[in-house]
């Protein structure tokens, strides 16, 4: 093996290591590291903050494949270094533009590829550990209580009115199906007596839009 | 036993509709699920609209009952059942597959077990798929009719009361086999759509290339990260945009198929495909509108008398749909007739913050759409100085056509655009980059940019699609 070769194998290996060793160390600190340097590129929600929580094991195991590859270099080198020395010489430029497609399609693949085995494996964790009721529930968040809230006092085929400003209750009409939903801003005008008789509403629920924790659910008079 | 129901009923319809012609076993399973769960939720819902309640009895008892009628109509036209049972149980002839081959196969297999496993790991939690789909799909199992009054109160809780029922009907139908409702096993029918169109993609690249090649494509399709990443959609998520991709690209290539080969089969097809497409979701009909019309451009008006069948057939399959929402309650989201000329108008300021929203998402996303945009604009390029003389450009054209009516939608929509669309470009996209995709394997043989011996086709197999 050439001083190159065997240079770029232990360059290889260094970044895979470096990259394995970054994973464990954000593993074992704080999800707030990622997420500090995370709300400087995209903007921080419930959905990148799961992300954010899977990137040092994602590290890992880009490190540990970095490592192997570079383990097997030896094998492999000679071949690739032919093929790349063939799309060099027996292509045109077109089809050197599209193998530089195909290159950065499975380079994106390959990452992404990491992010959903971790992210599977961790579903998976999840769904040997939780019914689909606490998924569900762990789904709704600080809004939990007033689901249950909700599913405990009132009954099936019941009309309620919920006052928010957000979309929520579409989410929440699902769950507590056969109950019958409705939704008003806090903007409108408040339904007068006789719409909540026409839609048969026996419960009238307002829900804080500053802190969605604190919330009144009461019985139509 | 619902899966095995459904696929065989699709398989006996493919049969039949391939009465002159080999199947393959791919073009079969690609076939089987679509088909199947297509007439099943167009049957479904037409007893429902005619009076007949969605019982579990009356549901199994139509399936049953549909599946006993094509094994008979099969077995009378001549050896049907015969046919299928040969191309399900025969050995595959020809070499066996190169380590190339194995790899990409690999591949495939890889996210579509990939999909499955997200799916059916936890329940329907994403925002669409509870308000939109599921609850309807609620709905139906526990008031039994298309009637209830839950679809016809406009002050309730239940998004887009006026989207068409496929996905809904198709849970709804799942869950009369489980015998109760169980989102996590109803999700199901999710990655069966996604691993249904990729067995389509390979199959209507396989018409005309090597298998490597078709290999290639679907590997390239199974592989997107809009299918196996988006987590606002995506194949697992429960959303309606995967089986609209799946039944639209049906449509598209088993038309384009009958119009350039004038087989009448592959016009059945499209008239079936067309008829789930318009019944899967709103931007179905806008889709089979464009696809149509790109056709009847394509092949010349003299020859596209030939589009009668899918069109007529289609909309006579679809009009019980149609008749039932003229009942259904309007919202403010009735982008038909907001597309008048001075609603335009007045949604003209939007216009540059939208057309910069097209590039920013296709091509600076690659965690949605990897290098797909990229690929699209360099072939483009690269074909420019023989353009306008590809026929398949039409696959082209009808992504491209589609983005463009989406531009006008986002003029008009009742929503600030600067926040729905990030929430539902990727996936209207979705509904169209199998076709453009399609579109890039087409156009990578045509400018030769592989070598021959890639892409060139076996000597065994058949060419439907080239002509």
């Amino acid at each position: 093996m050439n001083i190159a070769a065997r240079s770029t194998r232990i360059l290889v290996a260094l970044l895979g290591l470096a990259l394995a060793l970054a994973g464990l160390i954000l593993k074992s600190h704080d999800v707030e590291l990622v997420v500090q340097w995370a709300s400087s590129v995209v903007s921080i929600n419930d959905v990148n903050l799961k992300r954010a929580e899977l990137l040092p094991w994602v590290l890992v195991l880009l490190g540990a494949e970095l490592a192997t590859v570079s383990f097997f270099q030896a094998k492999w080198g000679a071949t690739l270094a032919k093929w790349l020395r063939l799309s060099r010489e027996k292509t045109t430029p077109s089809q050197q533009l599209l193998l530089v497609l195909l290159a950065a399609h499975c380079g994106i693949t390959l990452l992404l590829a990491n992010y959903l085995g971790v992210s599977l494996g961790k579903q998976l964790q999840s769904a040997f550990r939780l019914t689909d009721q606490e998924m569900v529930d762990a789904n709704f968040g600080s809004r939990i209580d007033f689901v249950r809230a909700l599913k405990e006092q009132t009954s099936d085929w019941e009309g309620i009115l919920i006052v928010t400003d957000s979309y929520w209750p579409y989410l929440l009409s699902y769950e507590a199906y056969p109950r019958r939903l409705y939704r008003s801003s806090s903007a409108q005008p408040r339904p007068d007596l006789q719409w909540l008789n026409n839609h048969g509403i026996s419960w009238i629920a307002e829900i804080n839009e500053v802190d969605e924790r604190w919330f009144s659910l009461r019985r139509v008079k | 036993m619902f899966v095995l129901i459904v696929c065989a009923i699709g398989a006996l319809i493919a049969t039949l509709v391939r009465r002159e012609a080999n199947l393959r076993r791919v073009e079969v399973l690609g076939l089987c699920w679509g088909l199947g769960t297509g007439v099943a939720g167009l049957m479904t819902f037409s007893l429902s609209f005619f009076g007949a309640r969605l019982t579990t009895g009356n549901v199994l008892l139509s399936l049953t009952g549909l599946l006993a009628l094509l094994v008979v109509l099969n077995a009378a036209s001549g050896g049907g059942l015969n046919r299928l049972w040969v191309c399900l149980s025969r050995k595959r002839s020809g070499r066996p597959m190169d380590g190339c081959e194995r790899l990409l196969t690999a591949v495939v297999l890889f996210f579509v077990v990939s999909v499955f496993v997200d799916a059916l790991s936890q329940p329907l939690l994403t925002f669409d798929s509870r308000s939109n789909l599921g609850i309807k799909a609620k709905i139906l199992f526990y008031q039994q009719s298309v009637f209830a009054e839950d679809f016809f109160d406009a002050d309730r809780v239940v998004g887009h009361p006026r989207y068409p029922l496929m996905v809904p009907l198709s849970e709804n139908t799942l869950y009369h086999f489980i015998g109760r409702v169980q989102d996590r096993y109803g999700k199901i029918v999710f990655p069966l759509w996604f691993a249904s169109l990729a067995c389509l993609f390979f199959d209507g690249l396989r018409r005309c290339f090597s298998r490597r090649f078709a290999l290639l494509g679907t590997a390239l399709l199974a592989s997107l990260p809009v299918f196996t990443y988006n987590v606002n959609g995506g194949a697992a998520g429960g959303h309606a945009d995967v089986p609209l991709a799946c039944f639209f690209f049906g449509f598209a290539l088993s038309l384009f198929g009958g119009l350039h080969n004038e087989s009448n089969a592959d016009l059945w097809l499209a008239l079936l495909f067309g008829a789930f497409t318009i019944f899967t979701k709103n931007e179905g009909l806008a889709l089979c509108g464009i696809a149509v019309t790109v056709a009847a451009i394509g092949v010349g008006w003299r020859r596209s008398g030939r589009l009668l069948l899918p069109v007529v057939g289609g909309v006579i399959l679809v009009i019980p749909w149609f008749e039932f929402c003229t009942r259904l309650p309007h919202t403010d989201e009735n982008y038909w007739s907001a597309l008048r000329l001075a609603q335009v108008g007045e949604g003209l300021s939007r216009l540059p913050s939208v057309l910069l929203a097209f590039p920013v998402h296709i091509f600076l996303k690659p965690f949605f759409w990897s290098v797909l945009g990229w690929s699209v604009v360099v072939l483009a390029a690269i074909a420019a100085p023989r353009r306008l003389k590809s026929p398949h450009d039409l696959f082209l054209t009808i992504p491209v056509l589609y983005c463009l009516l989406l531009v006008l939608i986002y003029l008009v929509t009742p929503w600030d655009p600067a926040r729905v669309i990030p929430l539902s470009l990727t996936r209207l996209l979705t509904q169209v980059c199998p076709l453009a995709l399609f579109w890039v394997m087409l156009e990578i043989e045509a400018l030769e940019l592989m070598p021959k011996e890639w892409t060139r086709q076996e000597s065994s197999a058949s060419g439907r699609l080239r002509s």
